[in-house]
């Protein structure tokens, strides 16, 4: 396998944009990758594309509206991680010698689907017998809802410290111009927002919105005729729940935890090492799992790690310094992707003032959906070095 | 929907949430959720899957008439619901006692939510859990505490 580097990373502000085509989201994402990267559409050699929701052939659509055509195109779904699957695939296939400079593009028009009429943010809703959990009543915040409840009958974690993530996350959130919403909010106004699923309030859940972001992928060889600054693929896994995985033993998700171990050998890195996180924190009880789960402190301390800051500037590791899918916001398709933008502009040190100083190793962490049983359906995790 | 010798009787405008997830247990009164069990392993899975996804051993799982009874292994109140639903309900992770690694997600019915505790004892109660866009009702398995002091029937926004 042939050493991969990522050389251009671009991203649009994310917000409610219901006139603003997917193809269009996504192809302004993927010339502002090209301009970083210096290079011409046309050295494109192949598009990889990640969404849920948007018309099909969206890869061919964002190719025409950076003005490319004629090269495999593909597109990926696998919930909120289609991009990270999306960015697996263009990354495989550059270590593998089929192409030599590629595209991974993350896209999401959420509010379309309202605009349109529909009830819901596109196909999030799932039809009647498409899964039983969710013909049952489970929903998205009450997934981690049950999740923090456990956690917090097994280590004492209270809601107090689930919020804390929600207040870190805004902060952040207020100095990325490209965060859907940047304002901050205290403790109290963060556990007196609406209630969810107990004990998730509004603030602690996950905006809907629109967004795209991409990258533009070749080899490590390459690299160095593009920029000063390669930021080099140390690991790209992705892998689905194994049933039951994380059914007995302590809260946690089992599948992060195997996702997590493989990658930091396979970058030869560990936990430890890392200096920055985009975490997946649809709903603040995932991001205080995660830190455990990912390794960033022992299991059942994540409440004792936000209580401390450690996850915050000045601590041990900054995580979701873009303000995460709390206050940057999730359109489902972008957000893989996204996430990987954020911590190549950290690395190249270009974040402004919510840079991470001298951030040298970051790694993304990405969800998505379910599996049989109720597992998670796919888990991503990427390391990149400076 | 109307038990009869353990039996799901539906009214017409009436499904269950799956055809082949209930079955009548000779002398019980409620009826039993229909598993399958690994032949190899004896992993029990439910919703039922045809190849056992526990050890992977490729054999074809045969049928397992569950005894219904789990203990909550977690819970939360879900306040704002997908359209059909009615808020407020109690939504909650089953480890049923057959099999521990058997964890369900489903609503407890019968239950006001200060009455409910982690790691208390449940049994399975079929009731109507929601509305689906054609009229449709939806029977699905539900879960009510085996303490009867801890039972107020009608609490959770499920129908009989």
């Amino acid at each position: 396998m042939r050493e991969v580097a990522i050389v251009g990373a671009g991203m649009i502000k994310f917000g409610k944009f219901p006139q603003y085509a997917a193809a269009k989201m996504g192809g302004d994402a993927g010339l502002m990758a090209l301009e970083q990267a210096g290079i011409k559409p046309s050295q494109i050699q192949a598009t990889f594309l990640g969404n849920i929701g948007n018309p099909p052939n969206l890869a061919q659509r964002v190719n025409g509206e950076i003005g490319v055509t004629g090269i495999p195109a593909f597109n990926h779904e696998n919930a909120c991680a289609s991009s990270s699957a999306a960015f697996r695939q263009a990354f495989l296939s550059v270590a593998t010698e089929a192409h030599d400079y590629v595209l991974a593009v993350g896209v999401e028009n959420m509010t379309s689907h309202i605009e349109m009429g529909s009830m819901t943010a596109g196909p999030l809703v799932l039809p009647h017998g498409a899964n039983i959990e969710a013909d049952n009543g489970m929903l998205m915040p009450g997934v981690f809802a049950l999740l923090g409840s456990r956690h917090m009958a097994e280590f004492g974690t209270t809601p107090e410290q689930f919020a804390k993530v929600a207040v870190k996350n805004h902060k952040h959130s207020a100095l990325n111009p490209y965060a859907h919403y940047q304002k901050v909010f205290t403790l109290e106004e963060v556990l007196e927002s609406r209630m969810v699923c107990d004990p998730l309030t509004l603030l602690q859940c996950c905006p809907i919105g629109d967004g795209a972001a991409a990258v533009v992928i070749t080899t490590a060889e390459n690299a160095k005729k593009h920029t000063t600054k390669p930021i080099f693929v140390g690991a790209s896994v992705l892998t689905s729940g194994q049933y039951k995985e994380s059914s007995e033993g302590p809260a946690r998700i089992e599948t992060c935890v195997r996702a997590a171990n493989e990658a930091y050998e396979a970058a030869g890195v560990g936990p430890e090492d890392v200096d920055v996180v985009e975490l997946h924190d649809c709903f603040s009880i995932h991001e205080l799992v995660a830190y455990e789960d990912l390794g960033l402190c022992p299991k059942g301390e994540g409440g004792r790690f936000i209580d401390e800051g450690l996850s915050g500037y000045g601590g041990e590791v900054v995580v979701n310094p873009s303000g995460g899918l709390l206050c940057k916001g999730h359109p489902i398709g972008a957000t893989g992707v996204a996430q990987l933008v954020e911590v190549v502009w950290q690395l190249q040190g270009i974040c402004g003032e919510r840079q991470v100083p001298d951030a040298k190793v970051g790694l993304t962490h990405n969800g998505g959906g379910f599996g049989p049983g109720n597992a998670p359906g796919a888990m991503s995790i990427t390391i990149v070095k400076a | 929907m109307k038990i009869e010798y353990g039996e799901l009787i539906l009214e017409p405008g009436e499904r269950t949430v799956r055809p082949d997830i209930f079955t009548r247990v000779e002398g019980d009164a409620t009826p039993h959720l229909l598993a399958r069990q690994c032949p190899d392993c004896g992993d029990i899975s439910f919703p039922p899957f045809r190849y056992c996804l526990k050890c992977t051993g490729g054999k074809e799982t045969v049928e397992k008439v569950l005894s219904n009874d789990g203990v909550l292994k977690s819970y939360t109140i879900a306040r704002q619901v997908m359209p059909g639903f009615n808020p407020d309900y109690i939504l909650a992770n089953v480890r049923m006692k057959d099999d521990p690694s058997l964890v369900l997600v489903a609503q407890l019915t019968d239950v006001k939510p200060e009455d409910v505790a982690i790691d208390m004892e449940l049994t399975m109660v079929p009731k109507i859990i929601k509305m689906l866009m054609n009229g449709e009702k939806v029977v699905s398995y539900c879960f009510r505490p085996k303490d009867p002091a801890k039972v107020t029937p009608g609490e959770g926004g499920q129908t009989e």
